[in-house]
């Protein structure tokens, strides 16, 4: 465990740029832009139908099926 | 198909709780255990002991009344610093330090080797009006201490939380806490066994009131021993790596 | 999709009916407006004793030593607590579209509980009952009681998500989500410590020295990273699109913003203790990892400010959104002199001094409080189902006076902390320390001053919200001239 823990701090430049690169890829991975331009959209629509101000009450219909 | 996508959202959920666990898991496994494990973390010196009794107290004081929000226990290794407070702060001056006091301010001076180089009456004058011996001080007053009690007769109990944890005090000495805070205060006692116990403790009246145990003394005495354990003309700073 | 063939509309209708738990949110609210208040003044107390330290009045319950962890743990996890748990809810439960797991009790107990672990640390703290660890002072039996509330708030968040009705988890909830489990992580981590008897309040920390040391500071940095940075990202990233009526602009980036900032945040810790007896590999990585910070923390704020690009002149109308932007921008300034000061040469000057407090205060005051303000005085009128808020040139007033305070607060520190720092050094011509300790203390004197008179002003500017905020729940509307968007090339009001 000790030599496991000695031999990832010697190399944590190389496994922190993996990371890294593995989390931006996904982030710009062609097939996911859909789905994030869809969430991307979640505060905005959570009210939709109220009268603006005046948000609250029941939550509109379900959308996911 | 709903239960599939039912399913789908769930594995959502616990692959972003695992992802954020393990993410933030990582930092602490690689950076703080390892502390616990290298021995080169604290040096080797002679002289570092548990503290006494009183000292004990005096220190529970000084976390009470949150000393460690102005005042720091660490000297670091600058000119400016070693020359105005003294030989830079090792790891192992503060190994029984249950929390350790290096402190992240010094809106008053640091602390780490007050110890002996103020006479106790000084401390006493200085703890109950600041502004009487140091015109233009910032700090507090604490009158009170003076004019508390201190109860030795639960010190027993902390020094056995505190050998449950690792520090090196003797049953002997668990037993004779209650004795040994009384007579470090009282210029009449025996202190022998105490010393031997506690080397360098200051001893004698702290407070000015022989006759009486107050926090006052403890806070003086924990004061009084800030930084004197180690005997800087016999330490090595390469023997000490090793 | 199909999903609904298997979902009958009477199944649909009554899934619909279970409405949101708004309640909870407006007690949550409330608590947060009060421990503002409350925190805030204490601030500003300790701010002026040490100015004139006849303040201190000499009792053992009203010395800085012990009103200091009172103002650190009120602002803190009372006023930020309050508001992060509060926004949590009404968040996760609008972009889950569904209400909150375990209902009203559930909320309940996390929000009496929250309230009284709050009173039981107030309490201990005045009274002397502390384990003299920095920004975690409350005693053994406390952290226990506010690890069940957590448990339990856990719970409820979780739960909630569990039984979403939207397909996405939006990113504000990872946010929070970081926030709630990596606070629970570090809360056990750091506190965990012997009782001396099962009836006494004292314990003894189960590290020593060294050891506590960078465990303390693994703990404090991240208590600045997680509760004060990322659960606030979180209502940045919820509540200025919500403002700004339009999404964030770069979706992605928040991605990578997320991963990048919570990996890179948890390594920052030992930059507390440069220099210090901590071995130097330790502090080494903690200054690397604080200087990577830099990025994703500045991806975050672009991203939160560029949210309003194509909307600017909403900044004009709308004070609310010159809260939240500005907050954003306060974010981008203390996380640009964050990863500079944790440079071990800049440490070296500004460890110990004003200058530490000057950049937690530009952070808390100008990012944390900046945008729990701008999120209240969205959610009064929604929660309270009022037209609007009593008076939107009151909360340009505020955001006025707040401004300024914390311009004063900064600029203070900043002018002592490097003054201090290099009094400590300053040698004279024969080659002695130029300045006692006292003659140091004594050059403060006047940015102290200052330094209180801006958190007073900041102080003022959260009574002027509370006031706006009880006439709105009230029901008034004052009668004023609206702020309207000047015409293109006309003058600004």
């Amino acid at each position: 465990m000790n030599q496991l823990v000695e031999f990832f701090r010697s190399i944590w430049g190389a496994w922190l740029m993996a990371l890294f690169v593995g989390v931006v890829v996904w982030a710009f991975w062609p097939r996911n832009r859909k789905k994030f331009s869809d969430a991307a959209q979640i505060p905005l629509k959570d009210d939709e139908g109220d009268p603006p101000g005046k948000d609250g009450g029941a939550p509109p219909k379900d959308k996911k099926g | 198909m709903s239960k599939l996508l039912h399913a789908k959202a769930e594995k959502n959920l616990l692959v972003l709780f695992l992802a954020v666990f393990v993410t933030v898991s990582i930092g602490g496994i690689v950076e703080v255990l390892p502390l616990f494990t290298i021995e080169s973390t604290i040096e080797k010196v002679k002289g570092v002991r548990p503290y006494s009794p009183l000292e004990l107290a005096g220190r529970n004081i000084y976390l009470r009344e949150g000393c460690y929000l102005c005042h720091s226990q660490m000297i670091r290794p600058f000119r400016d610093e070693t020359e105005r407070y003294g030989h830079y702060s090792l790891a192992a001056e503060s190994m029984y330090d249950r929390p350790f006091q290096w402190g992240s301010k010094r809106t008053g001076p640091d602390l780490a080797r007050v110890g002996g180089k103020y006479s106790n009456d000084w401390h006493v004058r200085h703890l109950i009006d600041p502004r009487a011996v140091v015109p233009g001080s910032v700090m507090p007053g604490y009158p009170h201490l003076a004019t508390t009690t201190l109860d030795p007769s639960d010190l027993g109990e902390h020094l056995k939380t505190l050998k449950f944890l690792g520090d090196p005090y003797t049953d002997e000495m668990v037993a004779s806490a209650a004795a040994d805070a009384a007579d470090q205060a009282n210029p009449e006692a025996d202190v022998d066994g105490l010393l031997a116990r506690y080397p360098k403790a200051a001893v004698g009246d702290f407070d000015g009131h022989p006759e009486r145990l107050t926090e006052m003394d403890a806070v003086v005495a924990y004061l009084q021993v800030l930084g004197r354990m180690v005997d800087f003309t016999e330490f090595d700073p390469g023997q000490a790596d090793r | 999709m199909t999903a609904a063939v298997h979902t009958s509309p009477g199944e649909a209708l009554h899934a619909g009916a279970e409405p949101y738990y708004e309640d909870i949110v407006k007690k949550f609210t409330i608590a947060s407006v009060f421990w503002a208040l409350v925190g805030l003044f204490v601030g500003v107390y300790i701010a002026f004793q040490l100015a004139y330290p006849a303040l201190n009045l000499d009792l053992p319950w009203t010395t800085f030593g012990r009103l200091r962890p009172l103002h650190t743990s009120a602002v803190i996890f009372a006023f930020g607590g309050n508001v992060l748990i509060g926004t949590s809810f009404y968040v996760v439960q609008r972009t889950c579209r569904a209400a909150l797991f375990g209902g009203e009790p559930l909320a309940r107990f996390v929000f009496w509980g929250y309230q009284l672990f709050i009173v039981m640390a107030a309490i201990g703290y005045v009274t002397g009952t502390s384990q003299g660890k920095e920004y975690a002072e409350p005693e053994w039996f406390v952290d226990i009681w506010l690890t069940i509330v957590w448990v339990a708030y856990l719970a409820v968040f979780l739960g909630t998500i569990l039984k979403r009705r939207e397909p996405h988890i939006y990113v504000a909830n990872w946010f929070y989500l970081a926030f709630i489990v990596t606070i629970a992580l570090l809360h056990i981590g750091n506190n965990l410590a012997v009782p001396v008897s099962f009836f006494g309040a004292k314990s003894y920390s189960a590290y020593t020295g060294v050891q506590d040391a960078m465990t303390q500071w693994w703990y404090g940095h991240n208590a600045v990273g997680f509760f004060l940075t990322a659960g606030f990202l979180a209502l940045m990233y919820y509540f200025v699109p919500k403002r700004a009526e339009r999404p964030v602009y770069s979706y992605r980036l928040s991605i990578v913003h997320f991963w990048a900032l919570i990996f890179l945040y948890i390594w920052a810790g030992p930059h507390h203790l440069h220099y210090t007896a901590l071995p130097d590999w330790a502090q080494t990585l903690g200054m690397v990892f604080s200087i990577m910070l830099w990025m994703p923390s500045w991806g975050g704020m672009i991203n939160g400010i560029m949210t309003l690009s194509g909307a600017w002149d909403k900044l004009r109308t709308d004070p609310v959104l010159r809260f939240l932007v500005t907050s954003v921008a306060f974010y981008g300034m203390a996380t640009f002199e964050g990863p500079l000061m944790s440079i071990k040469a800049v440490n070296s000057l500004s460890h110990y001094t004003d200058w530490t407090i000057g950049h937690v205060h530009a952070g808390a005051l100008g990012w944390v409080a900046l945008i729990s303000f701008g999120a209240l005085y969205h959610l009064v009128p929604v929660l309270w189902k009022r037209p609007s808020l009593y008076s939107m040139r009151l909360v340009s007033y505020h955001y006025w006076i707040a401004t300024v305070g914390i311009v004063l607060y900064i600029t203070a520190m900043w002018i002592s902390g490097i003054m201090q720092g290099l009094m400590w050094r300053a040698y004279d011509s024969w080659g002695f320390l130029q300045y006692s300790f006292i003659e140091t203390v004594d050059a403060m004197h006047p940015y102290y001053v200052v330094r209180a008179v801006g958190g007073l002003l900041f102080l003022i500017g959260g009574f002027v919200m509370a006031y706006n905020m009880y006439r709105t729940v009230r029901g008034d509307v004052r009668v004023e001239r609206p702020f309207e968007a000047a015409p293109h090339g006309a003058p600004a009001e």
